[in-house]
């Protein structure tokens, strides 16, 4: 009896095992930052705002921007006679530095082109114009309403943020 | 008389679609792989410096230090028993058209299993200056023996993750006396993958 020989062909297929070694995944980030010019504007704080639990209604402390002297008095030093526009949040919450307690302070905001707090006038209108004087400086009083019930004593640190724009 | 003998030839037939099974195969596990390590930017996803210092002016110099808040995180989570190498492709300078200004960025990472990136902040380990590339388990180990090898794959199990925190902070500055205002910015870019030993 004759035995015919066959020829089988297997193909095998083997995984490449380089590829567990290219497990990797990538993400990016921005990295940012905006310059201002000096010359443009500078914020410089003379006197921070001076919140004395004593004098307190029903747990809000009530200081006038326009008024009293523990108001805060920021002087804006910017380009001589130009005119800007200001606007700010009113309403910010501040976070006691230990993270127990926290202030609510509702802002007012005044302002004038000399250091005379009285004449002051509000700053509210997002179209108000305002002027820099000849020397390149203007005047901001803060104050507000302060709420004052979720407070512990501590230090507080806040960040009031104003943007000014050269009209 | 004719006698027909009957054979019976069994025939196996190796197609060509065995290669583009492979082929299917390669980009599921390409599949696995991506979905493995999940790199998660926390908070804004940025390094903004003026969330540190918000005016920024020529002359002056903005650090970011490791405690800050605006430090960026970045939350790792891979194969417990396995470690990261995270490599970060940084720019030298933040740039504005031609302008730029020099920057000088750090790294470190928590691996201690902290919850948050407050906690893991306490417990980093800064990657010392100069390094871009840094290999570290993703669970540190404690003291004692080496752990035991990693368990392979196979089908129906679920390799125990676990999630570090990598920190990205630095020095922008100082600010040239020529630079103008505007937005200058950056792109960094962080690659993480198993180590291979």
């Amino acid at each position: 009896m004759r035995i015919h020989p066959y020829i089988f062909i297997l193909l095998f297929v083997i995984q490449p095992l380089t590829l567990d070694a290219q497990r990797n995944t990538s993400v990016s980030i921005k990295a940012s930052a905006s310059v201002i010019d000096k010359s443009e504007i500078e914020l410089i704080t003379m006197k921070n705002l001076d919140i004395d639990i004593n004098n307190a209604k029903n747990g809000k402390v009530y200081i006038s921007a326009q008024r009293d002297p523990q108001a805060a008095l920021v002087k804006v030093k910017g380009k001589p006679d130009a005119y800007f526009r200001m606007t700010f949040s009113p309403v910010v919450v501040i976070k006691n530095q230990l993270g127990k307690g926290k202030l609510t302070m509702n802002y007012e905001m005044y302002g004038l082109n000399i250091d005379k707090q009285n004449a002051s006038e509000p700053i509210d209108g997002v179209d108000r114009r305002l002027q820099i004087n000849k020397d390149g400086w203007y005047y901001i009083w803060l104050g507000g309403d302060i709420d004052i019930k979720d407070a512990k004593p501590g230090k507080y640190d806040g960040l009031f943020t104003i943007e000014i724009e050269y009209i | 008389m004719i006698r027909t003998v009957r054979h019976i030839v069994p025939i196996v037939i190796c197609n060509l679609l065995l290669t583009g099974n492979a082929a299917a195969q390669r980009v599921n596990f390409g599949l696995y792989a991506t979905e493995d390590i999940v790199i998660t930017p926390l908070d804004l996803g940025e390094l903004n410096f003026n969330a540190k210092q918000m005016m920024i002016m020529t002359g002056q110099t903005v650090a970011i230090n490791l405690l800050d808040e605006s430090t960026a995180v970045l939350a790792i989570t891979g194969r417990r028993d396995q470690d990261f190498t995270v490599t970060v492709d940084a720019p030298v300078s933040l740039d504005l058209d031609t302008l730029h200004i020099p920057l000088n960025l750090r790294y470190a990472y928590s691996n201690m299993g902290a919850t948050n990136n407050t906690q893991a902040k306490q417990t980093s380990v800064v990657v010392p200056a100069g390094f871009t590339s840094v290999t570290f388990p993703v669970l540190r180990r404690a003291s004692g023996l080496p752990a035991p090898p990693p368990t392979p794959n196979h089908a129906g199990y679920v390799a125990p993750t676990g999630t570090v925190y990598f920190f990205i902070y630095g020095i922008l500055g100082p600010v040239p006396l020529n630079a103008i205002a505007g937005p200058y910015s950056g792109q960094i870019n962080i690659h993480v993958s198993y180590s291979v030993n």
